[in-house]
């Protein structure tokens, strides 16, 4: 097997909320817990979980947006925790961002032109201003934007030509990995579908790899080869697109998936209804993070985390009664 | 459809709105009516009119910007849009209860939940005295499934997550028994695991009480699941009116057929989306003819002229407003 593009080694994120000056103790949120996974070349990985699961965080450790508390990103085999300079610069050219709102994620005073060509000059890809040019005409009619609104403001767009600007800002400086943080939650269910397409295709076209950040299990399914699904900042399951969702073998994966809403007629069978809400811990948790709302929790499951282990290859399941789910 | 048991009936509603000297109409002459116990979705993208719809039902509009150009909005046979204020008061929050889309925006930061949600109570049944207002508001918060209702009764909104406020908010559009409850998008701010309880509890309680339902939404599924009888929404106008069976059984309007593959299902495999082509248009580019021409891929020359297509009536309470289906079309609206 080839090396993986990137490679998380037990990440850990805490974010300080409280210091009890007196005692000098903090209190921590405890965002990433000991996270591990492997984005291998060409290979799009979902990453599925509700709101305040950490799945941000990890995307955003993952392009040093955020340090990690412990733990370490490998780029094709060397740790970026030392990357400094030129180094960083390199590998910042190789992964890139798109953003969940393309509202704010656009610099409302700089022209499409700018915003795309920012990359090319930044790296120094192209030096040249009519080459510059060219290729950013180029690269604005391979996202399906018709090339004379180069010199058009990011206001004068709509939601989904917004969002087709901010993935022509990302593959003008060809990188590896593309990192998609719910890049289609914030557009109407109709445009939904195009940005969808169009990161599909692109990434057949240019040899991409994508971690694909989102809430949405289904949209998830459709564009994934592998999901990691996220609760309170654990991985509780990891499995190929089909395998996850045929042997799903942990329970708030089925949950999840029995909670979707299908437009068809008798979709809604078998419901499971989870008690509570996710709710923040500062402490650290002792047992398995989905405890205290599983609806197959015993004793063993307050006491001891569950270790990851693997039912059918490749598919891995943090739950101690993983078999009978 | 039998006209005693009608609870709603809009007829020709058609609301204008003002913006900057601009003058565009967002819900163009659109009709329907609710059946008491009757739980009907109200689908369509953001911006299509689905929203001020229901606020024109009880009135809520600012005007200006918007203001109600023409049509009727009964009410148990009463004409709300003609109502006095008294008389409207006694209506909102006691005959229809809203329950709106943000559960972080429509709490009141500064007022404990279980004033807001004991407010109908007094404001409705001045007679109550302040143990039995208390007493009742607690049995509501239990009700809707917060377990410690007079813990959450003393606390501010901000104390509480997106669940827990989304409750209280149904709590408060529910404690007064309401007979139609409108539901605007009730479950968007929400986590999946949530939306499913949330929809749960509403499933219930609209069963319990036996009121009617508006479910204002932008997702199919939801729908699906909630309602008998599906509205689907585009550009300030009506473009198919059915039962859900038949809705998702076999969806007539090329908007709605665009809809439904342009969602991903878990069913699906992984092969591309049939997507709608081009964008949601601005309420004042608005067409006089069918508005969803433009991105229509089924258009006929018949789609170019300037008269919008009626509800044709293809089949048993299957309304579609399209013309492709004129010459099979046994009446129109």
């Amino acid at each position: 097997m080839s090396i993986p593009i990137i490679e998380v080694k037990k990440l850990k994120k805490y974010f300080p909320v409280r210091a009890n000056i007196l005692f000098m103790q903090k209190e921590y949120i405890r965002a990433v817990e000991n996270v591990s996974f492997k984005i291998y070349p060409q290979e799009t990985v979902g990453l599925v979980g509700e709101s305040g699961c950490g799945k941000t965080t990890i995307g955003r450790m993952i392009v040093h947006l955020e340090q990690p508390t412990r733990g370490d990103i490998y780029y094709t085999g060397e740790n970026t925790r030392r990357f400094r300079g030129k180094q960083l610069k390199a590998y910042r050219k190789k992964i890139q961002y798109i953003f969940q709102d393309p509202y704010s994620s656009l610099n409302p005073r700089k022209i499409v032109y700018n915003i795309i060509s920012m990359g090319l000059r930044n790296f120094h890809i192209i030096k040249d201003n009519r080459k510059r040019k060219e290729k950013v005409s180029e690269i604005l009619e391979q996202v399906g934007l018709p090339p004379d609104y180069l010199f058009n403001y990011p206001h004068e767009f709509s939601g989904g030509q917004r969002q087709r600007i901010s993935i022509a800002r990302t593959i003008a400086v060809k990188p590896d990995l593309i990192i998609c943080d719910e890049p289609v939650s914030a557009l109407d269910v109709s445009i939904q579908a195009q940005v969808i397409n169009l990161l599909k295709e692109l990434k057949n076209e240019l040899y991409l790899s994508i971690l694909f950040i989102s809430h949405d299990l289904a949209l998830v399914k459709h564009i994934s080869d592998r999901i990691l699904v996220m609760y309170r900042g654990y991985i509780v399951e990891s499995a190929p697109s089909a395998s996850l969702f045929e042997n799903t073998s942990h329970p708030y994966t089925k949950a999840l998936i029995s909670a979707i809403p299908e437009p068809g007629l008798d979709a809604h069978k078998g419901r499971i209804i989870l008690k509570g809400d996710v709710t923040a811990v500062t402490g650290e948790i002792k047992g398995c993070c989905f405890e205290d709302r599983c609806y197959m929790s015993r004793d063993i499951c307050k006491r001891e985390p569950p270790l990851g282990r693997q039912l059918i290859p490749g598919h891995v399941s943090y739950c101690h009664f993983a078999e009978k789910v | 459809m039998n006209v005693n048991h009608e609870l709603v009936n809009v007829k020709n509603l058609t609301i204008g709105f003002t913006v900057e000297e601009l003058h565009f109409e967002a819900v163009d002459s659109i009709s329907f009516s609710i059946s008491e116990s009757e739980s009907v979705g109200l689908v369509g993208e953001s911006g299509c009119g689905k929203t001020i719809t229901s606020m024109a039902l009880i009135r809520l509009l600012p005007s200006p910007p918007a203001l109600i150009k023409g049509g009727n909005i009964f009410f148990h046979g009463k004409n709300i849009l003609t109502m006095l204020p008294e008389d409207l008061k006694k209506i909102r929050g006691r005959e229809i209860g809203v329950i709106f889309q943000e559960p972080m925006t429509s709490l009141n930061p500064v007022k404990k939940i279980g004033i807001q949600v004991s407010e109908p109570l007094r404001i409705h049944f001045p007679g109550l005295r302040k143990k039995e207002i208390y007493e009742k508001t607690i049995l509501m918060l239990k009700e809707v499934g917060l377990s410690y209702p007079e813990r959450v009764y003393s606390a501010y909104p901000h104390m509480l997550s997106g669940g827990m406020r989304q409750r209280a908010g149904i709590a408060t559009a529910m404690i007064c028994k309401p007979r139609l409850l409108i539901a605007d998008e009730p479950t968007t701010a929400l986590d999946v695991t949530i939306q499913a309880q949330i929809m749960d509890l509403i499933k219930n309680l609209k069963q319990e009480h036996n009121m009617s339902l508006l479910l204002i939404t932008h997702n199919l599924g939801l729908v699906a699941e909630m309602c008998k009888r599906v509205i689907v929404m585009y550009a300030g106008r009506f473009a198919e009116i059915a039962s859900s069976k038949s809705l998702f059984h076999s969806p007539l309007h090329p908007y709605t057929e665009g809809l439904m593959t342009s969602i991903p299902l878990l069913t699906d495999e992984g092969c591309l989306l049939t997507s709608i082509p081009g964008s949601v248009p601005h309420p004042a580019d608005y067409l006089k003819g069918c508005r969803f021409m433009p991105r229509c891929i089924r258009k006929i020359k018949r789609c170019m002229r300037k008269i919008p297509p009626p509800l044709f009536l293809i089949d048993t309470d299957h309304y579609v407003s399209c013309w492709l289906y004129e010459k099979q079309a046994k009446g129109s609206l």
